[in-house]
């Protein structure tokens, strides 16, 4: 027998925002990885409205949970998943921002910036594997799953430190609009290795959400 | 600085007539800190408490077998001073319930019926433990009138003064505050958490929260049996076995 139905339906609508806003980010960032392929300017201005609904869904989860929290004194495994349900929306947040400003740079960059958007793609199929990995994890508190995001992110940043470097040698032998371009382009690479860290953060969260037990994983 | 541990009890079962109301419990209370039993009702965590000062001894099916060691000191074995046990252990019921006598006299009644008869001496008890229940200020005018005019929350932090002059080691609370308004609670919480510093309290609440705001440590009894023993914070956000984690989330039944 269920005695507390209005609390249990109250914690099934936090899973469901939570799933919703990562799924978004997913979408997200699906999209601007099709921006950068293509150079599409315009679809760079939907990236940004994006942002801003994701925002907003940041905001309704940390509201609810407040309420949930206060009106329902949750314990043990619920209030951690409360607690979850704020940092993990927060960093999806932040995730988003990221999108948003590559979206930005897109907007900005007139050149032809062919070979660096190759190099920014490289990260597409990580990070969206990331967010398909952490929609499963946090469904269905997987534990392990949590730990494959790490993983992943590790190979992205194994990455990141190697096109460092090209971008480095680049600036030092190309012209100054060359080393422009790059500068602007290594901006972006830094929003997208930043973005796979903020995703192992919700590893984290998490690992937490299932252990109670706070781990640092990069 | 780990503290010491004022009862221990081994392996103890009890028996009202041929069925056990608690089974097997092994449980060591520490001093000074405040340990809340929880549990749904007839999980035995009141039996338990009881058998800290011996008030099951009052029922006459009632037996039982394991230890209860006071300060290393078995309560059960045979000639051991019930009296003075229940002098050391002292005990707040769930109902306020001051004699029908002055507020003065309630305080007295313990060290006189001890034979203290000096009564400066008995004035300093009764006033010393009024402050330390955090009432003196709110009837110091009006010690001598009937305590039965006091309010609910008056009554229990009375009850609660009337146990401190004895000079208990341990206060045993059963379900102190249920049948208080909100405000009285906090009172007497707030009140529970400034003696232990001197005392060593076991609380049985059936307010999950409470339990969770005053205590260090938590039992939950099942059943008759202690499912789970631990800190108050650690059993609270992580519990080890999910009969805790579905009683104390209210996922019960």
């Amino acid at each position: 027998m269920n005695i507390r139905e209005r609390f249990d339906a109250s914690m099934q609508e936090n899973d469901r925002l939570v799933l919703k806003m990562m799924s978004r980010v997913k979408t997200l960032y699906e999209a601007i990885f099709d921006v950068l392929k293509e150079n599409d300017i315009k679809a760079a201005e939907a990236i940004i409205d994006g942002d801003i609904e994701i925002n907003a869904l940041e905001e309704l989860i940390n509201e609810h949970a407040y309420i949930v929290i206060l009106k329902q004194c949750p314990v043990a495994s619920d209030l951690r998943k409360l607690v979850t349900a704020i940092k993990v929306a927060n960093e999806l947040e932040r995730i988003a921002d990221y999108a948003a400003n590559i979206a930005v740079y897109i907007k900005k960059t007139v050149q032809n910036n062919e070979s660096y958007r190759k190099l920014m793609y490289i990260y597409r199929d990580p990070l969206v594997k990331m967010l398909e990995t952490l929609l499963e994890a946090y469904h269905e508190t997987d534990v392990k799953k949590a730990f494959d995001v790490c993983d992943i992110d590790n190979k992205i940043d194994v990455i990141y430190e190697e096109q460092i470097k090209k971008f480095i040698s680049i600036t030092r032998e190309k012209t100054q609009i060359v080393a422009e371009e790059a500068s602007r382009a290594l901006l972006v690479i830094k929003q997208l290795e930043r973005a796979g860290d903020h995703l192992t953060n919700i590893a984290e969260h998490i690992i937490f959400l299932k252990t109670g037990k706070h781990v640092t994983l990069n | 600085m780990r503290k010491e541990n004022v009862f221990k009890i081994e392996k103890l079962t009890v028996y009202y007539g041929a069925s056990s109301a608690l089974q097997n419990v092994d449980i060591d209370i520490p001093e000074k800190s405040i340990t809340a039993l929880i549990g749904p009702s007839g999980c035995g965590k009141s039996t338990f408490l009881r058998t800290l000062n011996r008030m099951n001894d009052l029922i006459p099916e009632c037996r039982i077998t394991g230890n209860v060691l006071l300060d290393n000191e078995n309560c059960y074995k045979n000639g051991y001073d019930i009296i003075g046990l229940r002098k050391r252990v002292g005990m707040v019921f769930q109902k306020p319930n001051p004699f029908p006598m002055t507020i003065y006299d309630n305080v007295a009644y313990g060290p006189r019926c001890q034979g203290v008869k000096n009564k400066e001496q008995i004035k300093k008890i009764v006033i010393e433990a009024l402050e330390q229940a955090a009432l003196y200020d709110e009837v110091k005018d009006r010690l001598e009138t009937s305590a039965l005019a006091l309010s609910g929350g008056q009554q229990q932090r009375l009850c609660i003064a009337r146990a401190l002059a004895m000079k208990p080691e341990v206060l045993l609370m059963d379900e102190p505050t249920s049948a208080l308004d909100p405000i009285a609670t906090l009172k007497i919480e707030n009140l529970i958490e400034k003696l232990k510093e001197d005392y060593s309290i076991v609380i049985v609440t059936h307010s999950m929260q409470q339990a969770a705001r005053i205590s260090d440590y938590t039992a939950f009894f099942y059943m008759g049996e202690l499912i789970e023993y631990g800190k108050t914070d650690q059993l609270f956000s992580v519990p080890k076995h999910k009969q805790t984690e579905d009683y104390i989330t209210g996922r019960f039944g």
